[in-house]
């Protein structure tokens, strides 16, 4: 099989486009504006070709391998002969820019190769260095189906929304690694963590988990700037409805500010968010150190995939640090109106404290861990329901099928001594089994004799879900309190948010005014000045 | 009304498995299955941790218990009750709507029993008259060693009894054994030890409290005997327990060890966990009043052996000052069991569900026992228990001097300075260190506890305890305790 055959034209076209590119980079070069774009690999995304080599410079070596040339290699599908294999020399770590086909005898593969691939490696290395004299930091071995599963990923990819293509991008990795048609050694923690999320799902389509997501989120229009002293580059992000029959898109561009016509140099990081807010006409605009979301991913893929308490705790601790270092780590603009002197000044005279910048990055995951050990346990089994009341408004809630028409998805929670164990879709169907199923008690009985016994069910409704993600996520910045503490009200309707058996937390949700609750809570979510 | 069990045939049996379900079903074969201990017709009584309203391992295992009330119906069991009295001041009604026990045991056959009868609660115009009409029909009084005891005629009256019991460290006994479990047949008013008013060192140094709670628990335990009994502890929660906290973990032993007679269930756990049987005060007691035998040789073994389980676990803390809580010194004095056991718990609960608290409030001395090292330049001081209340009255601490030059601070007598010659002498006045904060009781009551902090250190300062304290009002509910009290229960 030709070079030319086995992989996808366009990929290849686009590929050695970048390898060009990097080719004439020298160490030292600096952005040049030019008028070619290339695409990201496996994406239609089309970018500037430095950002490119930019993004490859610095993410390669933190996140896959920090060591010169690389070797690829295409085995035949029972693992017994090698079909191409190509050396990519690298003057950088992860700058791909020369590549090189290696005859056939130069590598030989057995089969127990794919299984101890630490062996292969070194004898490849071995190998290279006695009749090539060469030596590579690392191999990625492909199966000949992963070839072609990455070919039938790049068909049609150029029209497809970014929504699409990153349902159609999970989909092939997760493909990749549940059959075992890729390996790379050394093994980066990214690869393990993805490996060990598969795992953890059990069968369970990690794109399905988006296509849960993904409605939730409302339509929006932001650009984010990733700042560092040597190429700051733009995220534009957009979730548009083109009409309301039709289903929203996801849209996605990279860029850098010279592209939109800003020079940044002596500019403060608030008035880059205003300019490229005003360029790209985005409702608003984020300023993030790309040190800060490095160091962020990072630490997230160096987590154990069963998540113990104590890993989510630190991860949320720091989430909830990046997001109080306002100004510090992060801008925004326009500025978020609950930093506004009097505003808050205002809302104290009425009894409550807003003051973000004190927002207790410590105290509120240790709150919320230390309720949910004493109220669920330290094993449990947790039904989460997700439910859509808007599709059933004239089914009255008494009725007998209401449940079975509200309930959208549904996910089992395993917990083991404050880990999450595994998570499971349980189609509705087997939620919902015979006629006489029809109450969550009923449900739960059924569900504790199939998968042991069932500490709770939590539904949550959509709506409250895409009102609370559009006002505390999105909307974050503005006021709007009575939207606010309207969404917070519908925690306490039964048809939008309801635990089973109801739990004194649930009780004390249901009992208290919003604003009551708020001001419960508050001392606890903010701090006091006096450290 | 003393049902013996059969001292000369008892079996235990060690079981390890996968499941809790499977071990445990596999425990009941190697027993010579379920029809050895219920029979057809009969009417059971199950007796199982219910603390709170909370999950796992507080409570027992609802998966092991499932199993339980199916092989007991199987075998041919009329009718299947369980029950069992839960914290002072917490109605059975009130957990089983939190946990939706009612339904839950009824779907399996089984029935849960209002021991407190606290499902008469809520019925209108039920007057005092009538609450003591219900109690008396529902409890029998029980003189055991000159002490009365009110016990639910359910369990006397069932023809069989079983306890399942689910093993957690515990402050007093190391372990919550079968015999502890057993104890909260009777109410918790019941369970109380109660006051002494002259206390005096030999209560403390012969810990008093400890053998009075022995024989309470032994008492209650020779009125009703199990059949069976099951210490499961395929997951045991160690160093800090019995409930959860933030020191707490959850081991997976994979282990359940059951038999007929608790005394040697108890016994065998002990000797598989590493645990000095020998000098074990509960155990000892149990087989002097002839309730159980301690002899290894006279116990059939079944299952596994010991020596090839062998399991460590790592205890509660026994010293009160190595809880190591955020600005919180503790200084113990010579105490007893009874004040150990609430000053555990109410560290521990400090230390779980308070964290912003001890962070808004520096420098707390907690002054616990008889005669306890005195605090040095602490800005509260916390005098836990009759014992430090009491032996800590002409204590330094006490005393604050105020010196009436404008500007001068509050120093203590230690740092006395007197000026010499012509300069004016300072007028030193002694008033009483308001900084204080005694929390009464011996040993003190957990919730009396809360109130009084509250009230110390404001809900400002105690934002966690603050919210708490609302959570807490939804399971104590201050319109039952009462009826609690009419009941007999507290």
């Amino acid at each position: 099989m030709s070079y030319r055959k086995l992989i996808n034209k366009k990929f290849q076209k686009n590929w050695l486009k970048i390898l060009k590119y990097n080719s004439n980079v020298e160490l030292g070069d600096k952005f040049k504006f030019v008028e070619e774009k290339i695409r990201i690999p496996l994406t239609p995304i089309e970018v500037n070709p430095y950002l490119l080599y930019y993004l490859f410079e610095i993410l390669y070596p933190k996140f896959i391998n920090s060591q010169q040339n690389i070797l690829d290699i295409i085995i035949s599908d029972d693992g017994k002969r090698v079909i191409k294999s190509y050396l990519y020399k690298t003057k950088k770590a992860g700058i791909h820019e020369s590549i090189e086909i290696f005859p056939h005898d130069i590598i030989k593969v057995h089969k127990k190769d794919y299984e101890d691939i630490e062996k292969f490696y070194n004898r490849i290395l071995e190998g290279l260095i006695k009749k090539k004299g060469e030596r590579v930091s690392s191999i990625r071995v492909f199966k000949e189906e992963a070839i072609n599963l990455i070919n039938q990923h790049c068909v049609g990819i150029e029209d497809l929304p970014f929504d699409a293509l990153l349902v159609k991008f999970i989909d092939l990795v997760q493909k990749l690694v549940e059959q075992d048609l890729f390996i790379i050694y050394p093994e980066p923690r990214i690869f393990l963590f993805i490996k060990d999320v598969v795992s953890f799902l059990n069968g369970y389509h990690l794109s399905s988990l988006f296509k849960i997501i993904y409605p939730l989120l409302p339509e929006f229009n932001i650009s984010i700037v990733f700042g560092s002293k040597k190429l700051q580059f733009i995220l534009h992000l957009q979730k548009k409805f083109v009409s309301k029959s039709e289903t929203p898109y996801l849209r996605l561009k990279l860029m850098v500010p010279n592209e939109i016509g800003i020079k940044i140099d002596e500019l403060d990081e608030n008035e880059i968010l205003d300019l490229v807010r005003d360029r790209l006409q985005t409702d608003n605009a984020y300023y993030i150190n790309q040190s800060d979301i490095i160091s962020f991913l990072t630490d997230l893929i160096n987590l154990s995939v069963n998540i113990k308490k104590e890993n989510l705790m630190l991860i949320m601790q720091k989430f909830l640090f990046g997001f109080r270092s306002f100004e510090k780590h992060w801008f925004l603009r326009p500025k978020p109106v609950s930093y506004n002197n009097l505003g808050r000044f205002f809302l104290r005279l009425f009894g409550f404290n807003i003051n973000l910048r004190k927002f207790s990055h410590w105290a509120i995951p240790d709150l919320i861990s230390n309720i949910f050990d004493s109220l669920f346990g330290l094993n449990s089994k947790i039904l989460v329901i997700l439910s859509d009341t808007e599709r059933c408004k004239k089914i009255n809630p008494n009725n007998y099928n209401y449940l079975e028409k509200i309930i959208d998805y549904a996910l089992l929670f395993e917990i083991e001594n404050k880990t999450l164990v595994k998570i499971q879709s349980i189609p509705k169907e087997n939620l919902i089994t015979n006629e006489d199923i029809k109450s969550l008690e009923s449900i739960r009985n059924k569900l504790s004799e199939k998968y042991g016994f069932l500490s709770s069910i939590i539904i949550i409704d959509k709506l409250l879900l895409q009102n609370f993600i559009k006002l505390f996520i999105f909307d974050h910045y503005k006021y709007a309190l009575l939207a606010k503490i309207k969404t917070l009200k519908m925690l306490k309707k039964q048809k939008f948010f309801y635990i089973f058996p109801e739990s004194p937390i649930y009780k004390l949700i249901q009992k208290r005014s919003a604003i009551s609750l708020l001001k419960l809570s508050m001392p606890i979510f903010i701090d006091k000045h006096e450290f | 009304m003393n049902d013996h069990s059969d001292l000369k045939n008892i079996e235990v049996a060690i079981v390890k498995g996968d499941t809790p379900k499977e071990t445990f079903l596999k425990g009941i074969e190697i027993l010579g299955g379920i029809s050895k201990f219920i029979e057809e017709g009969d009417q059971v009584f199950i007796k199982f941790n219910l603390c709170f309203p909370t999950g796992f391992p507080t409570n027992t295992n609802f998966d092991i218990l499932d199993s339980l009330i199916t092989s007991c119906k199987k075998a041919g069991a009329r009718k299947v009750y369980l029950g069992s009295f839960p914290f002072k001041g917490i109605s059975i009604d009130t957990i089983s709507k939190f946990l939706n026990l009612k339904e839950y045991f009824s779907n399996l056959g089984a029935e849960i029993v209002f021991l407190d009868n606290s499902d008469f609660f809520k019925k209108k115009k039920l007057k005092g008259d009538q609450l003591n009409e219900i109690r008396n029909k529902s409890f029998s009084t029980v003189t055991i060693n000159e002490k009365e005891y009110l016990f639910p005629k359910i369990i006397i009256d069932s023809d069989k009894f079983i306890i399942i019991n689910q093993v957690n460290v515990n402050p007093v006994f190391k372990l919550n054994l079968s015999l502890l479990n057993s104890y909260s047949m009777v109410s918790p008013k019941y369970q109380d030890i109660g006051s002494y008013e002259n206390l005096d060192n030999r209560y403390i140094s012969n810990d008093q409290y400890k053998q009075d709670l022995i024989s309470n628990i032994l008492n209650v335990f020779a009125i009703k005997q199990p059949k069976l009994v099951i210490n499961d502890f395929f997951y045991l929660l160690e160093r800090a327990g019995p409930y959860v906290y933030r020191d707490s973990n959850l081991k997976k032993t994979g282990v359940i060890v059951l038999g007929n007679n608790a005394l040697s269930v108890d016994l065998i756990t002990l000797k598989i966990l590493n645990i000095d049987t020998q000098n074990y005060d509960l155990i000892l007691e149990a087989n002097q009043r002839g309730l159980g035998n301690i002899d290894f040789q006279k116990i059939n073994l079944l299952g596994e052996k010991i020596e090839d389980i062998n399991l460590t676990i790592n205890l509660c803390e026994m010293k009160l000052e190595n809880i190591n809580l955020k600005n919180i010194k503790v200084n113990s004095g010579q105490l007893c069991s009874g004040c150990y056991k609430q000053a555990y718990h109410l560290l521990n609960f400090m230390k779980t569900y308070m964290t912003k608290d001890l962070k808004y409030n520096p420098n707390n001395a907690f002054l616990i026992g008889n005669s306890p090292l005195e605090p040095e330049r602490f800005k509260n001081i916390l005098l836990f228990g009759d014992c430090a209340i009491k032996s800590t009255k002409n204590s330094n601490f006490r005393k604050l001097e105020k010196m009436s030059k404008k500007n001068t601070s509050k120093k203590k007598s230690t740092k006395k300075k007197h000026k010499s010659g012509s300069q004016k002498k300072e007028k030193i006045k002694i008033i009483a260190n308001k900084n204080i904060l005694e929390l009464p009781g011996c040993p003190p009551d957990i919730l009396n506890c809360f109130e009084l902090l509250l009230q110390y250190y404001g809900k400002k300062n105690l934002p966690n305890l603050h919210f708490f304290e609302n959570l807490l009002e939804l399971v104590v509910k201050p319109k039952e305790k009462e009826k609690l009290r009419v009941m007999g229960v507290i």
